[in-house]
């Protein structure tokens, strides 16, 4: 993930145009202003609060998915290619790139959607989610839950009270 | 964190529905729901966020396990699943599928929907608040029934209770709205059609019956082959014999009496059966037309051509032309509900086809085999390619949607 060096302090934060985001696990970002502020909701706010000469404390993102999504937000800010894929902008190379990135482990894809959605970066959250939705597609439950390692939390009462609700669609 | 593996269930559940909105078949989303209670307890039990689901095909009961249970056959993996399926009564049959409810007609003659899914009932006005004279019942074996027949002569004609309903059609599912409308036409009357408006309170006591609504089209009678609710439900399309016609029948508020606007279609070839659909784009309808016809060496060839309807609205100028091909859409016809889906969103069915349900007479070393076949009709090629004879079929488009409130259960 070179593309995002990790600057050395809020000291280069003041060169013109760019913003520095700080990860939650303290890894400082410089990045373009204009391009994450296009795509993220969230940082665009800050910026316009005042934070453009601090870091911009990104509490629950991790430093490995802030990587990702400002690669997101730089990718499709110099491709014209806005919210996502609904957009006219949205061609070739974008879909590649998106495309690629998506094809991230399971922990990376949770991490990316979480810091999607806390970002606010519509078209990266929709995109990793439906890449969770296509992985998800034609697994039986067992299957699901081997996957996504999730943990079958229901009573025996209440698996077969659901079960029995759903019970032609599960076989 | 890369050793330590993440629990899918601790995703906040905000951002569960963000992934589920990007499911498009209804067995996916429910097992992915049921997968974690979390999910689950955060996901509504219905498909309304979902599309227009592809329907799946509704076979009689198994011989050993006559009443308990009907396979229903998902086409594109070619798997049956069984649904439990609890008769209303034990001497009741299954005559339609509409909106995912399937129509019974019982002793009395009682009429109730049932949905498989959600094993919900609803009751409908039983057939004897049909209007006086038009249906008597007798004590004879394989024709309880007498109806006065409106054509092609005024007589009274004798039937049985599996023979008295041609067709029947609900405006909505009952469990979406409350309000809905069903339709039903009987065998041997032509001139009017029977209508239900469901009432809620205090209404609903004093409005449970049928109300025969008249077709004032000049003789001869319009020949109903199929309808369609149409507008909301103020209205139904019906296609004639012959295919040569539409009829636009709008139920003004309040009145018995219903406006027929019949549109002459002189330029649309005769068919042998027609369907009318909903196209999966809003607003629009479809017509499938069947054509069977046998040649020089007693085969029968078999094809069908898809036409779009047009709706100028109140006015009803009704348009119908051709279409070439279907594009994307793959349309479900026969017995049931005729169903069309966009096959971008369902890549498992094949775009531009017709996927029919259709009996068939065959010869084969001396045998007369009498049974029902499932087929694929490509409108490009076009040729048909049949599955396999699985016996008396509909039809049916599951909904997971339950009625909410009890009113159903008091009115019957």
């Amino acid at each position: 993930m070179a593309t995002t060096g990790a600057s050395d302090g809020a000291s280069a934060a003041k060169k013109e145009g760019l913003v520095t985001l700080m990860s939650g696990d303290g890894e400082i970002f410089e990045v373009e202003a204009a391009a994450v502020a296009a795509l993220s909701v969230t940082i665009r706010h800050a910026i316009e609060e005042g934070f453009g000469d601090r870091p911009i404390p990104l509490p629950i993102v991790g430093a490995r998915a802030l990587a990702l999504a400002v690669e997101y937000c730089r990718k499709h800010h110099s491709l014209g290619g806005g919210a996502g894929e609904d957009s006219a902008a949205y061609d070739d190379e974008l879909r590649a790139f998106d495309h690629n990135l998506a094809k991230v482990d399971r922990d990376t894809l949770f991490d990316l959607i979480e810091a999607a959605n806390y970002l606010e970066i519509e078209g990266l959250l929709n995109l990793m989610c439906r890449t969770v939705a296509e992985m998800m597609k034609g697994k039986s439950v067992e299957e699901l839950r081997r996957t996504f390692d999730v943990s079958n939390d229901y009573t025996p009462e209440e698996e077969e009270e659901v079960r029995r609700e759903v019970s032609w669609a599960l076989d | 964190m890369a050793d330590d593996k993440i629990n899918w269930c601790n995703l906040p559940p905000r951002l569960i529905p963000h992934i589920f909105k990007h499911f498009t078949r209804l067995d996916d989303y429910l097992r992915a729901r049921f997968a974690c209670k979390k999910w689950s307890s955060n996901l509504p039990l219905t498909q309304s966020v979902l599309r227009p689901q592809p329907p799946l095909l509704m076979l009689p009961s198994l011989p050993d396990n006559t009443d308990a249970a009907r396979p229903f056959v998902d086409i594109p993996v070619r798997r049956a699943r069984l649904i439990p399926f609890p008769l209303p009564h034990p001497d009741t049959h299954c005559f339609s599928t509409s909106h995912g409810w399937l129509f019974f007609l019982g002793h009395s003659p009682t009429l109730s929907l049932f949905n498989p899914v959600t094993r919900q009932t609803v009751y409908l006005p039983s057939l004897y608040t049909l209007p006086n004279g038009l249906l008597r019942y007798q004590p004879k074996i394989n024709a309880e029934y007498v109806v006065r027949s409106d054509y092609p002569a005024d007589e009274e004609v004798e039937l049985p209770r599996k023979a008295l309903i041609r067709f029947a059609v609900l405006s909505a599912d009952p469990a979406a709205d409350p309000e809905f409308e069903a339709l039903i036409l009987l065998h041997r009357v032509h001139k009017f059609v029977f209508r239900f408006r469901k009432c809620l309170g205090e209404a609903a006591k004093s409005n449970h019956s049928w109300t025969p609504v008249a077709i004032n089209v000049p003789d001869p009678p319009f020949l109903v082959r199929d309808i369609i609710y149409a507008r909301g439900f103020r209205c139904v399309f019906a296609i004639g014999t012959g295919n040569k016609s539409l009829l636009v029948l709008s139920f003004p508020d309040g009145s018995s009496n219903a406006d027929a606007i019949v549109t002459e279609m002189p330029d649309l070839p005769d068919s042998t059966d027609s369907y009318l659909a909903l196209t999966p784009k809003a607003g629009g309808w479809m017509l499938v037309t069947r054509h069977e016809r046998l040649d020089a060496i007693g085969t029968g060839i078999r094809h069908f051509r898809v036409f779009l309807i047009e709706d100028g609205g109140q006015e009803a100028l009704v348009t119908v032309k051709e279409a070439v091909n279907m594009a994307e859409y793959a349309v479900f016809v026969g017995p049931g509900s005729s169903v069309c889906v966009d096959t971008a969103f369902f890549p498992e069915y094949k775009a531009n086809r017709v996927y029919f349900i259709h009996d068939y007479y065959k010869t084969a070393a001396g045998w007369c085999l009498v049974g029902e076949t499932v087929g694929r009709y490509d409108l490009q090629l076009p040729i048909s390619l049949l599955f396999r004879s699985l016996g008396p079929a509909m039809w049916f488009t599951p909904s997971l949607r339950a009625l909410d409130s009890s009113e159903y259960w008091k009115t019957h």
